[in-house]
């Protein structure tokens, strides 16, 4: 048996995106549904098991207990911009999902603080990094 | 038994303990180092411009200051390819974040540890 990640993905989106947050996923401007837009700051990006993207797998191998890394970005047009992101963010950190079957909890791995995007100065954004585990039970 | 017996029984047994536990810490130490070494190679293989990079990572480990695990790319080498695990917002990072595998890894040795000091403590 596998553990679909999908349901999982589409509960933490949708728990961001109560909290007002505009959400993409796997790069700026994807949006869940797979349509791309013109990336807004202030924005969160989630990449799913953990940032990796080449070689995403969408199931794990674990029926009754899994766990799933999340990197998410905040993003801000200033650094007071992205730091509330990450707070509002960070505030899933304990929450339980809703997934049909499953007992999902969000804690917490690590957090790198709000720095400009040195990648691309341009673009003037800033942003900071969190890891996220869904850590996923059998109900 | 009286008390003098059993503080010489309680004193032989923590001789036993300071003999025993640095023995077992090291141990410990050196196997959850290594298989956090081996997660970490694990993550970091099948990057196509970067296939060194898995041969890079290595791991030490020791008692001195205090009981450490020391897991990662050799600074200068492929090492220099670290970069693949820091990333931007838009793409993300190439490889995950080795701060994952090292949670999970230093849950598994804490307990480990606490078996150890409960056993002989």
């Amino acid at each position: 048996m596998t553990v679909d990640i999908q349901p999982h993905v589409e509960a933490l989106v949708a728990a961001l995106v109560a909290r007002d947050l505009r959400v993409y996923e796997s790069a700026a401007g994807q949006k869940v549904d797979g349509d791309y837009e013109t990336p807004v700051a202030p924005y969160v990006v989630l990449y799913f098991d953990g940032g990796v993207r080449s070689s995403l797998s969408l199931v794990d191998d674990a029926e009754e207990s899994s766990e799933h890394d999340v990197e998410a970005w905040s993003v801000g047009k200033s650094p007071r911009s992205a730091r509330s992101v990450q707070s509002d963010l960070l505030a899933l950190v304990g929450a339980e999902l809703t997934v049909a079957g499953r007992l999902v909890k969000v804690r917490h791995a690590f957090s790198d603080r709000v720095k400009p995007d040195r990648d691309d100065p341009r673009s003037a954004l800033w942003q900071g990094r969190d890891g996220l585990t869904l850590t996923s039970l059998k109900a | 038994m009286g008390a003098s017996a059993g503080i010489r029984a309680e004193a032989a047994h923590l001789r036993r303990a300071v003999a025993l536990v640095p023995l077992e810490v090291r141990a410990v130490m050196r196997a959850e180092g290594a298989a956090l070494k081996r997660t970490l190679q694990r993550e970091a293989s099948g990057v196509e411009h970067a296939p060194d990079l898995p041969a890079a990572i290595t791991m030490s480990s020791g008692m001195k200051p205090e009981p450490f695990y020391e897991v990662g790319p050799v600074e200068g080498g492929a090492g220099s390819l670290a970069l693949l695990y820091y990333g931007n917002s838009r793409t993300g990072s190439v490889l995950k974040d080795p701060r994952f595998a090292l949670l999970r890894q230093a849950e598994q040795t804490t307990a480990k540890l606490t078996q150890i000091v409960v056993r002989l403590g």
